[in-house]
């Protein structure tokens, strides 16, 4: 990302212009007035109770994960090694099932919803047509607008939820309640990115005489599409995050045995999980900056 | 140049073209995990579209989700808008309110937490001679601080946004009790901190160097460059990044109450355990409208940040 | 499998952006296979009529035929028809840096291919596509950048990849604004030698802008000059004397010039 600083924005005194300063007195009231009204103080932060307990016991827990189970375990269950990768294994399934549908609905939705699309798109010839096709075409573009908007403004667990409710437990509802959502921030994400790139390509190609789906395709497109990856990928990294908490709602991901772990008070279990959860994220971010150091910047 | 000749020189620049083995690499494995995943037995689509399944969803949608009190009378709008308002006093209000108020209060602390730590991660200026990559004159002693404290910071903010939230509001619950909403502000603060953290972190460390360095050069150091040049020149993208993650920690919010806190999840998962789905669905979409309002509103305050 | 070298005319053609007029009052015409440069100091509007040429900016007022069509009346389709006979180097390049040399040469025939076929031959080139751009590039002295990215190559390698995609397109005409801004001296002579020779070779009309006025009084055969958006000589280049061309770029001011 390029900062757009020069060296006339170097005054201290520029942190207190213009409208960052009003945002900044917002943010501040407003956090205020939010901190009133939830009734919260920072004294309410000291543990009550046995919380202190198991916050010491919880955090000592972490730095020696269980390596096996913490309870008698009837002969013949897997060892906690095994059941952990199957937990990681399952959460890494829903996640791969729920971003690549998610894929699937979020770049086409992406493309219908740039303006990009409808202005590659190419007028009708007759001036009556064109004016039912502009109609159309505004109508179907703020129609899908607000579906994105709507799909994405539900949070995952709360698809989660009523899929549940709607079709029971089962793999559907875990890879649509991932799907629709991440779908729509696809969606919106990528047509922002398209809108952004360079039109210098996509204007040459056109003076080839290329037709304009294919001024979209292979001039636009490729100028979108490393930005677009990249994005994938990090949002491939939130639908793990998103599929391991999952598992509070009964599927069988790393959500569901951090949870019965820490009820049972099998603190050092609970870290096996979450270490296991950990590593992914932190593989999968260390790849993704590697490719924006090496592929996507040069 | 004959045709033949020509063509082993074109095999030749085609084996000897530029490739990147890890992008090769992440995209075969991402691929094949996704085919894997797929034909998994735990992904039996099939499984999921029975009969019984199909009779349960009709029912579903034909009758759970419709409104209870105009289940036995014929449909009017007045009764919706009565029953509608009615679940939005009753409960609505109060806890769209609250949700509001978490994520505000969430992301304002994650803000404070991020600053400091972007700060202390960036590698050009967490160094004994910031924004001065050829200066080799300083003592080893504090490069190696310098090196510690950029390592902590990085290592702190992974951990941070590695856990979800929701698991970190679960465990925060356990500690602080449900009383309060802090467990909820809590666990959004950390993670978005986390997230901020990195995001701001690349703000400082994308910054031109060449305005920073007309301070360094006549001698300031850590502590002015962040009074004049880090504050004033990347207040614009921080804010722009707050109000981004502002937009999710109102999504997450609603969410978070479902494990106890008084935030919309709360009276949802209520809902939910009566099986009362058409007050479910009803104030899922009050919600849905607050994340749209916020998403608005961030949208504005970027539109407007941006314009300086 | 060249298009027949194609004929411009352009009469009375006026072109204003809600300002002074950028182009006033141009006519001329260039016959099939002619080899014409567009000279003039920076801002004489040389970049507008070559855009005009191809159509990619109407004309305000006036006519401009390619073919004897005129562009004005021409369906889209037709345009479009008559766009892919055109080849055009625009001063940005237009490539596509992320992608390599050989997609980016392709992409100048995509046009006559459709969308699944142009989307064939972006992922994946049959031997003889590879051999002719091949061949194309070596003319140009680029082949060992075949299989490189856009980005990875210098500005004056860039050039010669967007004049590659041009004539890649096998065009009746060829277009070039300042094809030779971002060469060294050597370069851009034998460049321009190139394209002059290919354009008597392939019998296509040839039609630049060029800043290097001594480059053009050389190779050029026929040159018109711009100043102001109004046309100061058009002629055979052997005619035209040294003082028009220090009018033209204003180094002897003749007042006279702008009261007609």
């Amino acid at each position: 990302m390029k900062n757009e600083a020069r060296l006339s924005d170097v005054h201290p005194l520029r942190i207190l212009s213009g409208r960052r300063r009003w945002w900044m007195l917002g943010i501040v009231c407003a956090a205020i007035w939010a901190a009133l009204g939830l009734g919260t103080s920072p004294a309410q932060l000291i543990p009550s109770g046995n919380g202190i307990e198991i916050l010491e016991e919880f955090l000592a827990a972490g730095l020696t994960p269980a390596l096996d189970y913490e309870s008698q375990v009837p002969a013949g269950t897997a060892p906690l090694w095994a059941k952990v990768l199957d937990a990681l294994r399952r959460t890494l399934i829903f996640a791969a099932t729920g971003m690549s549908l998610a894929l699937a609905i979020g770049l086409p939705l992406g493309v219908l919803t740039s303006t990009a699309w409808w202005r590659e798109s190419s007028p009708a010839s007759s001036w009556s047509r064109r004016w039912i096709g502009r109609l159309g075409r505004s109508g179907a573009f703020v129609f899908l607008r607000a579906l994105i908007a709507f799909m994405r403004s539900i949070h995952e667990l709360l698809w989660a939820v009523l899929l549940l409710a709607a079709l029971g437990l089962n793999s559907f509802s875990a890879v649509w309640a991932i799907a629709i959502p991440y779908g729509g921030t696809l969606a919106k994400v990528f047509s922002e990115m398209l809108d952004e790139a360079p039109r210098d390509s996509a204007a040459q190609l056109h003076d080839t005489g290329a037709t304009s789906l294919q001024v979209f395709l292979f001039g636009l497109m490729p100028r979108a599409l490393p930005d677009m990856a990249a994005y994938t990928f990090y949002r491939l990294e939130c639908a793990v995050r998103s599929s391991a908490v999952l598992g509070f709602f009964g599927f069988p991901t790393l959500g569901y045995f951090v949870k019965l772990a820490f009820v049972n008070q099998h603190y050092h279990e609970v870290w096996s999980y979450l270490y296991a959860l950990i590593f992914v994220v932190v593989v999968l971010e260390f790849v993704s900056s590697l490719l924006r150091e090496r592929v996507v910047i040069r | 140049m004959n045709s033949s000749s020509r063509r082993t020189q074109v095999e030749a620049l085609r084996r000897a073209r530029p490739r990147s083995r890890l992008l090769r690499g992440t995209v075969m494995a991402l691929a094949s995990w996704t085919l894997y995943a797929w034909a998994s037995p735990e992904i039996a689509l099939g499984d999921s579209l029975t009969e019984r399944r199909l009779t349960n969803f009709q029912n579903f949608i034909r009758e759970e989700l419709w409104p209870h009190a105009l289940r036995s009378e014929p449909f009017t709008f007045s009764g919706l808008w009565a029953w509608g308002h009615g679940i939005w006093n009753e409960v609505g209000a109060s806890s769209t309110l609250a949700t509001l108020q978490i994520s505000i209060l969430a992301i304002a602390l994650s803000a404070v937490l991020a600053w400091p730590l972007s700060i202390l991660a960036a590698s050009n200026f967490a160094t004994s001679a910031p924004f001065s990559p050829e200066v080799r004159d300083s003592s080893r002693g504090k490069q190696l601080v310098w090196t510690a404290a950029r390592r902590a910071s990085r290592g702190l903010a992974i951990l941070m946004r590695a856990v979800p939230e929701y698991i970190l509001a679960f465990l925060l619950l356990a500690v602080l009790g449900p009383r309060t909403a802090w467990p909820a502000v809590l666990a959004l603060a950390i993670h978005n901190g986390g997230i901020l953290a990195r995001l701001g972190g690349e703000v400082v460390e994308n910054l031109e160097p060449a305005p920073v360095r007309s301070l360094t050069a006549i001698g300031g150091r850590h502590g002015g460059l962040v009074v004049f040049a880090l504050i004033p020149l990347t207040m614009g993208r921080n804010l722009l990044y707050f109000f981004y993650r502002f937009e999710t920690c109102v999504r997450e919010a609603t969410v978070l109450g479902m494990l106890g806190v008084v935030s919309l999840g709360y009276w949802i998962q209520d809902a939910r355990s009566k099986q009362y789905y058409d007050e479910m669905l009803l104030l899922v979409l009050f919600g849905s409208g607050l994340v749209i309002l916020a998403d608005l509103t961030s949208a504005l305050a970027r539109r407007s940040v941006r314009r300086g | 499998m060249n298009h027949s070298a194609l004929s411009f005319s352009l009469t009375e053609v006026s072109l204003d952006f809600d300002g002074p007029a950028v182009l006033e009052g141009l006519s001329f015409r260039i016959e099939p296979g002619e080899i014409v440069a567009l000279v003039g100091p920076s801002g004489a509007g040389k970049t507008s009529v070559l855009r005009m040429l191809n159509g990619s900016l109407p004309s305000a007022e006036g006519s401009v035929l390619v073919q004897d069509q005129d562009l004005k009346t021409l369906p889209t389709a037709g345009l479009r028809e008559l766009r892919s006979q055109i080849g055009f180097v625009p001063q940005s390049f237009g490539l596509i840096p992320n992608l390599r040399v050989i997609q980016n040469v392709i992409a100048g025939r995509i046009a006559r291919m459709g969308t699944l076929g142009a989307l064939r031959a972006m992922l994946h080139q049959r031997a003889a596509e590879l051999d002719e751009v091949h061949e194309l590039l070596e003319s140009l002295g680029i082949e060992e950048k075949l299989f490189q990215r856009v980005d990875s190559l210098s500005g004056g390698e860039q050039q010669r990849v967007a004049i590659a995609r041009a004539l890649y397109q096998s065009p009746g005409a060829l277009l070039a604004d300042e094809p030779l801004s971002a060469l060294d001296p050597a370069r851009a002579r034998e460049t321009l030698l190139i394209l002059v020779q290919l354009a008597r070779s392939q019998g296509l009309t040839l039609v630049l802008s060029l800043h290097d006025i001594g480059l053009a009084r050389e190779m050029i055969p026929r040159l018109i000059g711009l100043r102001d958006g109004r046309i100061q000589f058009d002629r055979v280049t052997s005619e035209i004397e040294d003082h028009e061309i220090e009018a033209l770029y204003g180094l002897k001011p003749s007042l006279g010039l702008h009261e007609e």
